[in-house]
């Protein structure tokens, strides 16, 4: 019986261990969920999402307006989800039992609110009331949001995505759902800096010096930094939003591949600590540090 | 007391949530597992430029960090290169420095900075700035131009009017865009200019 191939991410993972500083510890975690995602979704196939027109989607682009697309998503199909995902929790830490059993009630609560359908947002205000009833830190809920939320907006979006003329669009935000991004990639053959969004996965190139929250273009405003010995990963800064993304700088990458910036997020969240000890926030409003962790410094 | 209540106030009196659960309890560490402290970061600036050598104006990225140049790269948003550069175009950022016989890399002492001016018959410059260097460069076109303009010739017995100048050359740059060049062009022409070139030779 012939050896079962490796998924793309999984490669991505690998060497996402090797270029960032302790990410090797928590790659059995961060694999083991998504494998259960890729899992749930294969006994679990998702309904494509509201169909676009291309022609009135381009005017849109051009005219600088996201189609802002919402997905009303199966309610038992996200609880579903979010409990498996509070399985693979459990199982990594026993100390986490706890934690992941408070996800699962919370889950099943969602099913008594709104039993047909949910939309992301009910789904943040979960996460939003596990951190604000101090069961979950800022870190952990910001992580199960975005995957969850991401894992079906990427299936269902896929179509459109890959579809949509992002050469048109010159924004800062994602033309298909409206999200703004947390992180992007500088393409290995020319350099350009493509933004992509967290949550559907869309790609488009966004102005190297410029930034993509605020639309500032004065070179004196805008920098970036790295962190020594880690240098895949810039973090780009505005000085007059004070705002901050991740750009994965995919010349350095070696090996070719995939790059799986959500990944490389994960991978590199001393960055998103960096930043904020350096006055920036995040210009996508994911929050990835923790309160105490702001305080040790 | 509802069953959702009944059910945390369990968790919570097991201690389970006794701490609230992270990231770094399935591996995540956001500093140094050597120090503990935050890791050392190096701040970078980027800088539009545009390529020096040749008629093309390729547009450049310089990376800057500290006040010295680190890096120079194609600029992928530039409509002329889109990210590329020729050989000499990527070796741009050694304009910055000199190497001295060990290969060490050093700034350039002789590279400008700052405004020259070497006054006639001094034998030395003089460090100016950019607003007396411009006033003093409009001024000398303007007498230039008023002490040389020819208003009239005779053609044939006939006075046509002509309003130029010989006296004054005017370099335009391939560096410049097509806009920024008709600007320079249509005020050559209101001066009276005639001798209008420029350096794209490709």
């Amino acid at each position: 019986m012939g050896k079962r191939q490796l998924p793309e991410w999984h490669k991505d993972l690998k060497r996402c261990t090797r270029l960032y500083e302790g990410f090797a510890d928590a790659a059995p975690f961060f694999t083991a969920m998504y494998e259960c995602v890729q899992t749930f979704f294969e006994s679990r196939p998702v309904n494509p999402g509201p169909p676009v027109n291309l022609e009135e989607a381009e005017d849109s682009l051009r005219s600088g307006t996201s189609l802002q697309l919402d997905l009303q998503l199966d309610t038992q199909d996200v609880v579903d989800l979010l409990q498996s995902m509070s399985v693979v929790l459990a199982e990594a830490n026993p100390d986490l039992k706890g934690p992941a059993g408070v996800l699962r009630e919370y889950a099943e609560q969602l099913i008594m609110d709104s039993p047909e359908r949910i939309c992301k947002q009910n789904v943040r205000d979960l996460c939003d009331r596990l951190v604000a009833d101090g069961d979950w830190e800022q870190d952990l809920a910001t992580f199960v949001y975005t995957m969850a939320m991401s894992s079906f907006y990427k299936r269902c979006l896929q179509q459109p995505a890959a579809a949509l003329q992002t050469g048109l669009w010159t924004e800062g935000h994602c033309p298909l759902c409206g999200e703004k991004p947390h992180t992007g990639v500088l393409r290995a053959d020319d350099g350009a800096k493509e933004l992509e969004c967290w949550l559907c996965g869309t790609k488009w190139v966004h102005t190297r010096i410029k930034c993509p929250y605020c639309g500032n273009e004065e070179q004196e405003d805008l920098g970036y930094f790295t962190v020594e010995g880690q240098e895949t990963c810039r973090v780009n800064f505005c000085q007059k939003c004070h705002q901050y993304c991740k750009i994965i700088d995919g010349r350095k990458l070696k090996g070719g591949g995939q790059v799986f910036v959500d990944i490389h997020n994960l991978a590199s969240l001393s960055h998103d600590l960096a930043a904020r000890q350096e006055g920036f926030t995040p210009g996508s409003g994911l929050q990835w540090v923790n309160a105490e962790e702001m305080a040790c410094r | 007391m509802s069953i959702e209540l009944t059910r945390r106030g369990f968790f919570k009196l097991g201690g389970a949530t006794a701490a609230a659960a992270a990231l770094t309890a399935v591996g995540v560490r956001k500093v140094s597992a050597a120090t503990g402290e935050p890791f050392r970061i190096k701040h970078t600036k980027e800088y539009h430029t545009i390529c020096t050598y040749c008629g093309v104006g390729c547009g450049i990225i310089c990376n800057v960090r500290d006040g010295k140049i680190i890096n120079a790269e194609g600029d992928p948003d530039h409509p002329i290169n889109e990210g590329t550069l020729c050989s000499k175009g990527s070796s741009i950022f050694n304009a910055s420095y000199v190497y001295d016989e060990k290969g060490k890399a050093e700034l350039n002492p002789s590279r400008m900075t700052e405004v020259l001016y070497r006054a006639p018959k001094s034998d030395r410059y003089e460090v100016k700035d950019w607003d007396w260097a411009l006033t003093e460069i409009a001024k000398r076109i303007k007498d230039t131009r008023d002490r040389t303009l020819v208003q009239t010739v005779n053609v044939g017995g006939r006075t046509v009017t002509v309003n130029r100048t010989n006296a004054i050359n005017w370099l335009g740059s391939a560096w410049c865009t097509g806009e920024e060049n008709y600007l320079f062009h249509k005020m050559c022409r209101a001066m009276g200019l005639i001798n209008i070139d420029h350096c794209a030779r490709l």
